[in-house]
């Protein structure tokens, strides 16, 4: 009865999402109060729905409930609670469920929230957003559909992917996908405009918190996803520039750029066209990345056009929604009003190079990850674009970016001065010199681009801190006078000041364990001894243990330092007999400077086993700067005050300089 | 400056940025991307020793050696032709013989692929996509459902 | 109950959803109203960031003109907001409140199954196990042997419930895991030789009998595969060796009520065929009634005429039983059979469709019956 009713509450939902996309947007046509109106309870209940569905099918997952086909093939009676929940969207049909919960709900939040919007722009958006449910809700409820019941039942499920079951892969779905959906909402208020042929004062106010929450989400996810990687994968990497990960990180390099660019839109009037346009790709990319992972495709062309009624149906969603949206845009956008103007050498003039930099970084990535797949359909031949690609074409466009950020927040609005930025930034940048400096000197080997590397994350740091100590005047008035401007600074400066310096410290992690992580691969017998990175570790052989859902060999190394023992590093290889494979679980020991790795490997002859162990110089500033980005976008979010750039005229500016001289 | 000069500073600069990325893309899709060949493509190619490429097949039966402490010698086969590797670390948990591969290196000057990276992907069933394919084609594999547990290598035969 | 939930949950929606057709006008913001206010309240922050001094007096007065100039813009727009037409859509609401549940129904129709229960694991698990069907017996052994698929013991379980309901392909499988596995143990020769008895139609084949004569030399106790082989012996007219058997079965089973009176029976019935003499009338129901083997050994040795004669004659006496006592859904098949092998295929159609009205009831015995007809190529 709660399967069926879930089943039956996903179906009223995509009734509803018809609804929703239809009066609404006709009503607005036609002025009519009364047939927009109906948008609100519509979006409503439609998450209501949705969220019942929901509900429905992880009660069937928590109870096993195998008389649902989705329950029996990707759960088991003997899975943790933990891993029966998350088991919910760790698979396909539910993650789609999952993806429409968090799009419905965003719907409700624009309903509920949205009282103070121009009746006809969120009557538009609500629409477009009951459109996007529609196309997903078909395709869940056609093709993918999670309630899709067995009889008999069996007695026990086929298991859950070993690999997934796992705290951080628990909670990356929902995170990413938090992302992807959020992106939805710029793509409706940017849909909403155009239909309408004008941007109304509300416009950017409302699109930048939901871009600003959407990003935050989408940074956590992809950190999560990337940790993943680096502990179960077992191969110490944090980063593969694989096609699943690319799906994730072109929304966020655009979405990065849209959150920019919603900034210029929200204080000065302009960019506006440009905003439109870069949130229609952004959530066109969401939808790209939603189509990667989920068609199959990325297996490979020919398994996608084997079993094409899913890799079909999201292409045709695709199809409509960017071909449609960019239709729009081409036919209306010349409609929109023209913003504001400024100087190339200003706030407005960094932010597009900002958002130059990462469209065109994104562009890159784009081509990296298709052009495999274009080939492949095209000309059958198969080659793989790996991590040099990227490195070649990702890497050198961003650097300039990256040096160029810590300018950004000091530049004035409408036109700035480059000089006066320059000077206030001198103790940043001799900071960040002083860090090349020592780096080179006290590092014994690795390549010479290093120092300069992490020179870069200081600066990106020390520019962010300095922001933060010129608008509090520090060291100019009394401390008093400081700390008072301090405290009372807008939230959104600080946000500004933590997500930049958050891509410092991520920018050093990457850096450091790129360049001086060490490895060593060896044959151990028990009562051997490794070192690495002065580390010493001791193999006391592999011991058999039996876990709630697999078997395990649990190695055991002591690891000293010096003399003294510092702990002890178990990694592990399960056999999980339900799904019939086997994972590799690393032991980490954070280390002082960075990771101690360490890897089982396959037996040898006479009882050696083959050991890997690695050290990762900081690799964890990599997921602490994200974690970082994600609370300055939080502090930049929770700033309640509107946000208007104040211009400064040519006199004022001159007047500043003299100040600060 | 005027409205007009403005403008044209800021298009030249995009100009200016796309052209440089244009530029890098193109180099990098000339230099870095990695071919995928088959045991039998590599002799009929002839590909020089220190070409980057994927290898891809079945490892052969009976042909893995791990004598060597860490460093792990087996063959790569397509049924018509067979390459020798040899790689040095952890193999992936699925590498197994008679299963697809995907090894990614260069030949040597001795003729045998000295592997730096062993793909073997995280399920039971799994083989990698090339390698399908590629079996496909010479009608070693159908398809998923045919490799089961239970599927003895000679089978595949 | 389902379909009340569906009902309550399709009106509550169809209410929220129509209570604004049939609402009042808006009294939001109108377009114009709603941006002006934006404005005005940039115009109040400014003041308080001048107030709190984290802009200067020049910059403040500079972004209050902008702003100013956006609000003013606002005002020159068009001012007479629209009056809130209501146009009481009341056809909009019919509509909706009608297409809204036959689309649901129609998508819910097609994929839903409403028929189905909940069944979580531990209710069922709760559940004693006579109530539950054969099925679902099977299939949680089968689930357990899934993950455990070198359990002997879960294959010599599961082996005689797939034999008893007629999926003899798996049951001989499990049967070949359960002795691979557990080694040849006799009663699960027993069982195997039994399983490809039935399976080949209750003939004893030289390799079901092997496998037999080996289960009772390892466990001369086995009553089962001793019975069978006694039978295979009177198909194969081999009296002498039958009868032998039976008194040997005798012994055994003097003290087992189930199968003593059979092996009475069978002794006499088989001395009598020993002797030459007509079996012993009474309530002896055959397996099988009809041509056994022994008969049809002694037709090869007559003439081609008077073969088929007698043949003639007995499938002639299984047509007068069955007519009499048609609760015989083997005799039947048996009887279908004989006739398309006599080649008289109207007959056989008659009997089968005789039969199939006989068995009506029974789905099962139905689909035999249909399979039967189409191996022999013959439709009633």
């Amino acid at each position: 009865m709660i399967a069926e009713t879930g089943h039956f509450a996903l179906i009223l939902a995509l009734g509803i999402a018809i609804i929703q996309m239809v009066l609404p947007l006709y009503g607005s046509r036609r002025d009519d109060p009364q047939l927009m109106a109906v948008a609100v309870p519509a979006a409503q209940a439609q998450f209501l729905l949705v969220a019942l569905a929901f509900v429905a099918l992880m009660t069937a997952y928590v109870t096993s409930d195998f008389s649902i086909l989705n329950v029996y093939e990707n759960s088991s009676s003997a899975k943790p609670l933990l891993y029966k929940i998350s088991g919910v969207w760790g698979n396909h049909e539910g993650s789609m469920v999952l993806w429409v919960l968090i799009l419905a709900l965003f719907g409700a939040g624009v309903a509920t929230y949205g009282r103070n919007l121009p009746r006809s722009l969120q009557a538009n958006v609500l629409s477009v957003q009951g459109a996007i449910g529609v196309a997903f809700l078909l395709f869940i409820i056609t093709t993918s559909n999670p309630f899709v019941r067995l009889d008999p039942a069996p007695f026990e499920g086929q298991g859950f992917n070993p690999v997934l079951q796992d705290p951080a892969l628990a909670i990356h779905p929902p995170f990413l996908y938090a992302g992807y959906v959020g992106f939805s909402m710029a793509f409706s208020f940017a849909i909403a405009a155009l239909i309408d042929g004008r941007i109304d004062a509300a416009w950017a106010r409302w699109v930048r918190p939901w871009t600003l929450a959407a990003w935050m989400c989408l940074t956590i996810g992809i950190a999560l996803g990337s940790w993943w990687a680096y502990y179960e994968l077992g191969w110490g990497g944090f980063w593969f520039w694989d096609p699943v990960e690319n799906a994730s990180f072109m929304p966020w390099l655009s979405g990065t750029a849209l959150l920019h660019s919603a900034l210029v839109m929200e204080k000065r009037d302009a960019l506006k066209i440009w905003t439109i346009l870069l949130a229609i790709i952004t959530f066109s990319l969401s939808l790209v990345g939603t189509f990667l992972v989920r068609s199959g495709v990325l297996t490979s062309v020919h398994a996608f056009a084997v079993d094409p009624a899913r890799g079909v149906f999201i292409l045709g969603i695709m199809a409509v929604f960017i071909g449609g949206a960019l239709a729009l845009f081409a036919w209306r956008a010349p409609l929109l009003r023209q913003g504001g103007i400024f100087a190339p050498i200003s706030r407005e003039g960094a932010l597009v190079f900002n958002n130059l930099i990462l469209v065109t970084a994104c562009a890159a990535v784009f081509v990296g990850t298709l052009y495999p797949l274009a080939l492949e359909s095209v000309s059958n031949e198969k080659i793989s674009v790996g991590p040099p690609f990227f490195n070649y074409t990702f890497v050198p466009l961003v650097l300039p970016l990256l040096l160029a950020v810590p300018l950004g927040p000091f530049l004035a609005w409408k036109r700035g001065d480059l000089y006066a930025v320059a000077q206030r930034l001198m103790v940043a940048a001799v900071i960040a010199l002083a860090a090349i400096v020592i780096v080179f000197a006290i590092q014994g080997r690795g390549p010479w681009l290093a120092p300069l590397g992490i020179g870069l994350g200081v600066w990106l740091i020390a520019g962010a801190a300095s922001e933060l100590a010129y608008r509090a005047k520090l060291f100019q008035a009394s401390a008093a006078e400081t700390w008072r401007r301090f405290i009372h600074l807008p939230r959104s400066s600080f946000g500004t000041a933590l997500a930049h310096a958050g891509v410092g410290l991520s920018v050093i992690g990457i850096v450091a364990t790129t360049a001086w992580r060490t490895e060593d691969i060896t044959a151990m017998k028990p009562g051997e001894t490794t070192e690495i990175a002065g580390y010493r570790l001791v193999f006391d052989g592999v011991s058999e243990r039996a876990g709630p859902n697999y078997d395990e060999q649990l190695a055991s190394f002591h690891v000293f330092r010096g003399d003294s023992e510092i702990t002890e590093l178990h990694p592990t290889k399960r056999q999980f007999t339900i799904e019939g494979s086997a994972t590799t679980e690393a032991a980490i020991y954070n280390a002082w400077g960075g990771d101690l790795y360490a890897v089982l490997g396959d037996p040898l002859e006479n009882g050696a086993y083959s050991v890997r162990v690695y050290f990762n110089p900081l690799v964890r500033l990599i997921w602490i700067g994200a974690v970082v980005m994600f609370l300055g976008g939080g502090l930049s979010l929770f700033d309640r005050r509107l946000r208007v750039g104040a211009p400064k005229r040519a006199a004022a500016a001159q007047g500043r300089l003299a100040d600060a001289k | 400056m005027t409205r007009k000069q403005r403008r044209s500073v800021l298009i030249g600069g995009c100009m200016a940025v796309l052209a440089v990325a244009v530029g890098l893309v193109l180099f990098a899709l000339s230099d870095s991307i990695v071919f995928f060949y088959s045991p039998s493509e590599v002799m009929a190619k002839e590909l020089a020793p220190g070409q980057r490429f994927r290898l891809g097949g079945l490892v052969e039966d009976g042909s893995v050696e791990r004598n060597r402490g860490t460093t792990v010698k087996f063959v790569i086969t397509d049924k018509a032709k067979d390459l020798p590797v040899t790689y040095t670390g952890v193999l992936p948990d699925l590498f197994r013989e008679g299963q697809g591969v995907v090894a990614e290196g260069m030949l040597g000057p001795d003729g045998v692929f000295q592997a730096d990276k062993v793909l073997a992907k995280h399920d039971e069933n799994y083989m990698p996509p090339e390698v399908a394919a590629k079996l496909k084609e010479q009608g070693l594999w159908e398809g998923p459902e045919q490799v089961s547990r239970e599927t003895e290598p000679s089978k595949v035969n | 109950m389902l379909w009340i939930i569906f009902l309550c949950l399709t009106a509550a929606v169809l209410l929220a959803l129509l209570r604004p057709l049939f609402g009042g006008g808006g009294e939001e913001p109108g377009r114009d109203a709603a941006n002006a206010q934006v404005y005005r309240d940039q115009l109040k922050e400014i003041d308080s960031d001048r107030d709190r001094g984290l802009i200067g007096e020049a910059e403040a007065k500079a972004a209050r003109l902008e702003i100013e100039r956006r609000l003013l813009a606002t005002m020159d727009a068009d001012q007479n907001v629209a009056a809130a037409r209501s146009g009481s859509p009341v056809w909009m609401a019919v509509a909706v409140a009608v297409a809204l549940p036959l689309i649901v129904l129609g998508f819910y129709l097609t994929y839903g199954s409403p028929q189905l229960p909940d069944q979580p694991l531990l209710v069922r698990l709760q559940q004693p196990v006579d109530e539950q069907n054969v099925a679902e017996l099977i299939a949680r052994v089968e689930a357990g042997l899934k993950r455990k698929p070198n359990d002997g013991q879960g294959w010599a379980v599961i082996a005689p419930v797939y034999i008893s309901v007629r999926r003899f392909d798996q049951g001989l499988e499990a049967y070949r895991k359960a002795i691979r596995l557990l080694g040849p143990r006799p009663d699960l020769l027993a069982g195997y030789g039994e399983a490809l008895v039935f399976a080949n139609d209750g003939a004893v084949d030289p390799q079901a009998r092997e496998i037999l004569e080996r289960a009772v030399a390892d466990d001369p106790t086995l009553v089962k595969p001793r019975i069978l082989l006694a039978y295979s012996d009177e198909q194969a007219g081999n009296y002498q060796r039958a009868v032998a058997r039976w008194r040997e079965l005798k012994s055994l089973v003097k003290n087992d009520e189930r199968w003593a009176p059979l092996v009475e029976r069978r002794i006499a019935s088989a001395e009598a065929k020993l002797d030459g003499s007509s079996p012993p009338k009474g309530p002896v129901r055959q397996s099988a009634g009809g041509p056994n083997a022994g008969d049809v050994e002694a037709a090869q040795n007559m003439s081609p005429d008077a073969r088929k004669q007698m043949i003639e004659t007995m499938v002639g006496r299984l047509a007068q039983r069955l007519e009499q006592n048609g609760d015989d859904l083997d005799g039947w098949l048996k009887l279908v059979r004989s006739y398309a092998v006599l080649d008289r295929k109207d007959d056989a159609r008659t009997a089968l469709a005789k039969a199939k009205a006989q068995f009506s009831d029974q789905p099962a015995a139905l689909q035999r019956l249909n399979s039967l007809a189409s191996e022999l190529g013959i439709s009633s």
